[in-house]
C-alpha cells in the first residue's frame, strides 16, 4: 500500500522512495500485538512512570542514553493513528537510534525526508523496514522536508522530528498523547531553558514577540521552528502543508484559525543540538532565516489584524487623550 | 554606541552616582545660568508636564545648564496645580493647554515652537542634573540625529516586560539589534533640526513610529548614555503601567513593525537560506 504511493520532488527525477517489506512488517506487528495484550499491568506502570516526561520539563531525563535497556517497555496507545516525519541531513549516527525510538510509539507510518546528504545516511534509514524515505540530493532546507512530509503523510497525528537528536519514545509520546487528546498544535516547552531576556539571541527573542503579538504570551518562546512537535490532521488541513516551510507563519496562522494550540513537553533541544557552523554564533545564518521568518509571520498577523479593524487609526488620538486624562487622575 | 555592551550591567552603579552627583560637586551651583530663553538658541528643551508642581522647577534648573545658549518650553497640559505657574517663574517658555494633550502629543507641541538646531526631550516628572543631559546634546552636535538614552529597560528576567519586548525586536527588524532596546520612546533624548524636518513634528506623537522612520531614512541613530529613568520614576510609572496605556504603546510598536516590513519586504531583508520553496507544490 505505502509502495504504491508516488512522490514527485521538483522536477528532478531523483526523487526516489523505499517501501516496508510486507513479510517483515506483519511479522514485527504481531510480535508487537503481543508486547501490549501481555503487559496491561506493564502499561499502566509505564504511564506512570512517563507521566514527569510529560508534566514538567523532563530534562534530567535526557542526560540519560535513551535506548538503553528499554525496548520492552510499551507506551499507551494512542487513539488516532500516527505519522511520523522525520527531516535530515548527514544524520547517520544518530537516525538509526533515532528510528528505534520512533517505532516503539507504533506508528502507522514514518516518513525520512532526507535532504542533502553524503554519507550513509539513506542506508541506514533503510535498515528501518517502516521508514518510507523521501531523497532529495540537494540541500532543500529541514522545513522544506517537513513540508513534503506533511504533504505525503496520512495519520491522524503527525509529529515532527529533526534526524539530528535522538529523543526517547517516552518524551515524545508526550507530544502525541497531547494532539491524541483535542490539540491541534503540540509544542516543545523551552522555557525553562532561556537566559535572562538580556542575553538572549534574536531567535528567541521573535519567539517570544510573535507569541505576544498573538494574544499567546503563555507560550513563551514555545514555537513551531523547534522538534518536537505535533499537529492534527485538522491543524494541518486548516493551515496548509505548503505553509509549513516557514515555521513561524504556520503557527500564527494556527493560532489567528483558532485551533488549539499548547505546549505539551519539554524536551532538552539546546543541549542536543549538533553544532555546525550555520547555527553557531550572533547573526548566524540559522538565526537569519528564522528572524526572517519572523517577519513573515508578523506580516500576516498585522494584515489579519489590518482586516479585522483591529488597527484603524481613527480613533487614534481619541484614545490616546483618554489615557492622559485618565492618567492625570492618578 | 561607545559603551556598547556594558550598559545593562553598568545601570544600578550609575544610578546610584547620578544622585550623587551634585551633592560631590556643590561648586557647579555657583555659576547658576540666567534664568531666561535664550533669544538665539542653540538647544531647545522640551519638557511635558501635567501635574507636576513638585518637580517642574528642579526640571528646568537642570535643564538650564545644558548650554549657553538654551531655551526650555514646557507644555503644560490638563494640569490644576501651579504648574505652568512655576514654569513661567522659572523663564520657561509656556505652552498651556486646558485639555490633556494625550500620551506624548506634548513632544510635537514643543518640536514646533523649538527654535534650536538641537532638540532635547525630557519630562516634567524627572529631575534630572544638566550633567546628565548633556551627552544627548554633545551628541547631535557631535553629527548625530537621533541620541537616544542608552537604556533598554529591565532585562534581567527571561520573560521582559511587553514593552521592553516590543522595542528591542522593532530594533532587530531594523537590523539594528546592538541597539538592544534603546528606543525614542525613552526620555531624555536629543535630536537635530535635520531630523526633525526629515521625521516632521506630528510623528514624535508615536515614538516608536518616529525611531523605525528615522532609522529607514538613513539618519544617524546612536545610544550614547545612560540615565536609569525606570528607576527614577518607578513609583509613577508602576501605576500608569495600566492596560491602555501599554496597550497603545504597543500598538505603536506594532505599526512601526508594520511600517519596517512594508519598507524592508516581507522578511524585513533577511535571506532565506538554503531553503527550496519550490520544492513543495
Amino acid at each position: 500500500m505505502m509502495g504504491a504511493r508516488e512522490v514527485s520532488v521538483s522536477g528532478r527525477s531523483s526523487a526516489g522512495r523505499t517501501a516496508p517489506g510486507s513479510s517483515g512488517s506483519t511479522g514485527r506487528s504481531a510480535r508487537r500485538s503481543a508486547v501490549v495484550r501481555g503487559g496491561a499491568a506493564k502499561r499502566r506502570s509505564a504511564k506512570r512512570r512517563n507521566k514527569p516526561a510529560a508534566a514538567g520539563p523532563g530534562l534530567s531525563r535526557s542526560k540519560r542514553k535513551p535506548a538503553s535497556g528499554r525496548r520492552g517497555l510499551s507506551l499507551p496507545a494512542s487513539q488516532g493513528s500516527l505519522s511520523v516525519i522525520i527531516s535530515a541531513r548527514n544524520e547517520e549516527q544518530t537516525l538509526p537510534k533515532l528510528l528505534e525510538q520512533v517505532e516503539r510509539l507504533k506508528p502507522q507510518e514514518i516518513i525520512v525526508v532526507l535532504n542533502g546528504c553524503n554519507d550513509r545516511s539513506f542506508q541506514r534509514t533503510r535498515l528501518c523496514a517502516q521508514a518510507s524515505i523521501v531523497y532529495i540530493p540537494e540541500s532543500a532546507g529541514h522545513d522544506v522536508g517537513r513540508s513534503l512530509g506533511a504533504k505525503l503523510s496520512r495519520g491522524d497525528i503527525l509529529l515532527f522530528l529533526d534526524g539530528d537528536m535522538v529523543i526517547s519514545a517516552g518524551q515524545l509520546s508526550s507530544f502525541v498523547a497531547a494532539v491524541d487528546r483535542g490539540v491541534d498544535v503540540a509544542l516543545n516547552d523551552l522555557d525553562p531553558l532561556l537566559p535572562p531576556f538580556g542575553l538572549s539571541d534574536a531567535v528567541t527573542r521573535c519567539k517570544l514577540y510573535l507569541n505576544q503579538v498573538l494574544g499567546r504570551p503563555d507560550l513563551g518562546a514555545s514555537s513551531m521552528t523547534a522538534v518536537p512537535h505535533a499537529l492534527s490532521r485538522r491543524a494541518l488541513e486548516r493551515i496548509g502543508y505548503r505553509e509549513l516551510m516557514v515555521p513561524p507563519r504556520a503557527l500564527a496562522l494556527s493560532i489567528l484559525g483558532r485551533l488549539r494550540v499548547e505546549k505539551a513537553g519539554g524536551v532538552n533541544v539546546i543541549k542536543q543540538n549538533r553544532l555546525r557552523q550555520g547555527n553557531t554564533g550572533a547573526g548566524n545564518a540559522m538565526e537569519q532565516l528564522i528572524a526572517g521568518d519572523h517577519a513573515e509571520a508578523l506580516v500576516c498577523v498585522i494584515a489579519h489584524q489590518q482586516s479585522s479593524g483591529q488597527l484603524s487609526a481613527d480613533n487614534l488620538l481619541e484614545h490616546r487623550r483618554q489615557i492622559a486624562a485618565w492618567r492625570n487622575a492618578l | 554606541m561607545k559603551r556598547k555592551g556594558a550598559s545593562a550591567r553598568r545601570t544600578g552603579r550609575r544610578a546610584t552616582r547620578t544622585t550623587r552627583r551634585p551633592v560631590a560637586r556643590p561648586v557647579r551651583r555657583a555659576a547658576l545660568p540666567p534664568a531666561v530663553n535664550h533669544p538665539q538658541p542653540e538647544v531647545s528643551v522640551i519638557i511635558p508636564a501635567m501635574n507636576e508642581a513638585a518637580t517642574i522647577a528642579a526640571v528646568i534648573a537642570g535643564a538650564r545648564g545644558v548650554h549657553p545658549r538654551c531655551e526650555v518650553i514646557v507644555i503644560v497640559n490638563g494640569s490644576a496645580d501651579q504648574t505652568a505657574d512655576i514654569a513661567r517663574s522659572c523663564g520657561a517658555n509656556v505652552i498651556v493647554y486646558e485639555q490633556p494633550l494625550g500620551h506624548d502629543v506634548g513632544r510635537s507641541v514643543g518640536a514646533e515652537a523649538a527654535k534650536g538646531a538641537v532638540l532635547l526631550f525630557t519630562d516634567g516628572d524627572l529631575v534630572i542634573p544638566a550633567s546628565q543631559l548633556r551627552p544627548f546634546v554633545n551628541a547631535v552636535s557631535g553629527g548625530a540625529d537621533l541620541a537616544l538614552n542608552d537604556y533598554s529597560g529591565p532585562v534581567r528576567s527571561r520573560f521582559p516586560h511587553p514593552v521592553v519586548l516590543s522595542k528591542h525586536v522593532l530594533n532587530l527588524l531594523l537590523g539594528r539589534s546592538e541597539l538592544k532596546g534603546c528606543s525614542l520612546t525613552a526620555v531624555p533624548h536629543a535630536i537635530s533640526r535635520r531630523a526633525l524636518d526629515v521625521l516632521g513634528s506630528g510623528l514624535l506623537s508615536r515614538p516608536p513610529l518616529a525611531h523605525a522612520q528615522a532609522v529607514l531614512e538613513g539618519l544617524v541613530v546612536t545610544a550614547v548614555h545612560n540615565v536609569p529613568v525606570g528607576r527614577m520614576n518607578a513609583v509613577r510609572r508602576k501605576h500608569s503601567g495600566s492596560d491602555l496605556l501599554q496597550e497603545a504603546i504597543l500598538r505603536d510598536h506594532l505599526d512601526a513593525v508594520a511600517m519596517v516590513l512594508e519598507r524592508k519586504g516581507g522578511r524585513a531583508g533577511f535571506g532565506d537560506g538554503i531553503r527550496r520553496r519550490e520544492m513543495v507544490r
